[in-house]
């Protein structure tokens, strides 16, 4: 367990031994029900409903609290007690090791294959890794190598001075965006931005390589400091997605042969990089709940440690 | 979803000790320090209560497994719920109640009250995504679990907890805070 793992058991644990439990108050639910949701026998709605009702009810969070760790117990595997490390062999929320098996595996496929875009095909349980696709679209995350490309995908490291590029193949033509994040909430649009090679839509039946290429030599978006863990995000819509064009246009654009990036630079506007990280998040939510079926989004996660 | 649970779920013990030693696990877990005086009586009441319940189920021999477990959570919140109301001297003074509390100073409970109130902000300024993450992470909940309960792929809730702890941390610090 590492420093900073330790350190959020220790405020986890803080947190439990300081409740307070008030006497239950108007409209709490009853305990039932949290049961059914600590189960995942309740819609996400209701689920979110009660938790945000949790937030200011001191004795229901306490039996989310019993739920899980009840839970736990019934499905056989060891509880955590207060004070005591989360077990081995259960992932804990900060182990970026654990996502190199997953690594490994993509990586050898070469290209990560995305899917999207046809609405029927994405049900109302269907995660993003799960869509399957009618109209496809390829996008590859990489870094330049010696020998060539070398493919990225979630867990890799990436390092100051990497160049990194995205190869998009649709099927038809389509407005993609592509955004960075890292743990300090510093975000940067990656494209579209001015001055690129390519604009939106991107154009149908070939390879396209983000942020540009020109006949001599190939753009790359150069990683110029560490920044912890980056988020890249790939959202493709055979529209285009104006909200989000909006809140993007307010944030700090890569230049399409510098990818500007890592925690040491202050957002050029925190605000519009939250706007713009609340419609993002929107949208991957859209996606993945199935209610937005005209989107394609992507999430890869890299390493950047400083 | 992958990591559904088993609808049933293995049997709860029927040996009182063992039912006992989960009971006390998640009493543990859940007890506010200032009930820590309380928790073996609560833990006793809390057992007695399902082991009634499911001598009940034996002679109808209908109940699932699963509502067991249902009833064990709902006993051991009746049981803090009771004694939250009690108006029992601990409860009128505080302090007495850090006193009882094994292995835990009056200052430790001070900062670990201060600690959960500014938790309690933060968690109230992070968006709405990151914020049930890091929630259901600080009630014990486990990354598949927590999937399983949002209706999320398990990825987005590491990354939304990933993030949301990360906002959480500089929170703290900016309060001078340090867990």
């Amino acid at each position: 367990m590492s420093g900073t793992d330790q350190r959020d058991e220790r405020l986890r644990d803080q947190w439990a031994a300081a409740a307070d439990p008030e006497s239950p108050g108007e409209g709490c639910p009853a305990d039932s029900e949290i049961w059914s949701a600590a189960r995942g026998e309740l819609p996400p709605e209701r689920v979110t409903a009660l938790l945000a009702h949790a937030e200011g009810c001191s004795l229901c969070a306490a039996s989310f609290q019993a739920a899980a760790a009840l839970s736990r117990e019934a499905e056989g595997a060891a509880p955590r007690t207060a004070g005591a490390h989360q077990p081995a062999g259960r992932v804990a929320p900060f182990r970026p090791a654990r996502r190199h098996v997953v690594t490994v595996l993509l990586a050898a496929a070469a290209t990560i294959v995305l899917m999207f875009l046809l609405p029927r095909l994405v049900n109302e349980n269907a995660t993003i890794d799960r869509v399957e696709p009618a109209f496809a679209i390829e996008a590859g995350l990489w870094k330049e190598g010696e020998g060539g490309g070398v493919p990225l995908s979630d867990g890799q490291r990436i390092r100051p001075g990497d160049r990194l590029y995205l190869t998009v193949h649709g099927e038809r033509p389509s407005y993609v965006y592509v955004i960075s994040r890292d743990l300090e909430g510093s975000a940067s649009v990656l494209f579209p931005v001015a001055g690129a090679q390519w604009t939106n839509p991107l154009p149908s039946g070939k390879a396209v390589r983000l942020p540009g290429e020109t006949s001599s030599e190939y753009d790359s978006w150069e990683v110029s400091s560490a920044g912890g863990r980056e988020t890249f995000t790939v959202l493709a819509s055979a529209e285009p997605l104006e909200e989000l064009e909006s809140a993007l246009a307010l944030m700090e654009q890569a230049t399409p042969d510098t990818y500007v990036r890592g925690g040491g630079d202050e957002p050029s506007d925190p605000e519009a990089g939250a706007r713009a990280a609340e419609a993002l998040d929107a949208a991957l939510a859209a996606v993945q709940s199935g209610k937005d079926e005209s989107l394609y989004a992507r999430e890869i996660i890299l390493e950047n440690p400083r | 979803m992958d990591g559904a649970p088993d609808p049933q779920g293995p049997p709860l013990p029927v040996e009182p000790e063992k039912l006992r030693e989960i009971l006390v696990r998640v009493v543990g877990r859940v007890c506010p320090s200032w009930m820590a005086s309380q928790r073996e009586d609560l833990v006793q009441e809390a057992c007695l209560r399902i082991l009634k319940v499911r001598r009940s189920a034996e002679e109808d021999q209908g109940l699932q497994t699963s509502y067991l477990w249902k009833v064990a959570h709902s006993a051991v919140m009746d049981e803090i719920r009771r004694r939250r109301r009690r108006p029992e001297a601990e409860m009128e003074n505080p302090g007495l109640a850090e006193d009882h509390a094994p292995g835990r100073s009056p200052e430790a409970a001070r900062g670990a009250s201060e600690v959960r109130e500014a938790v309690d902000e933060g968690l109230g300024r992070l968006a709405e995504p990151r914020r049930r993450a890091v929630q259901l992470w600080l009630y014990g909940f486990s990354l598949q679990e927590s999937a399983r309960i949002l209706g999320w792929s398990a990825k987005r809730v590491d990354n939304q907890r990933y993030q949301g702890l990360a906002a959480l941390r500089a929170w703290l610090e900016e309060k001078g805070l340090k867990p």
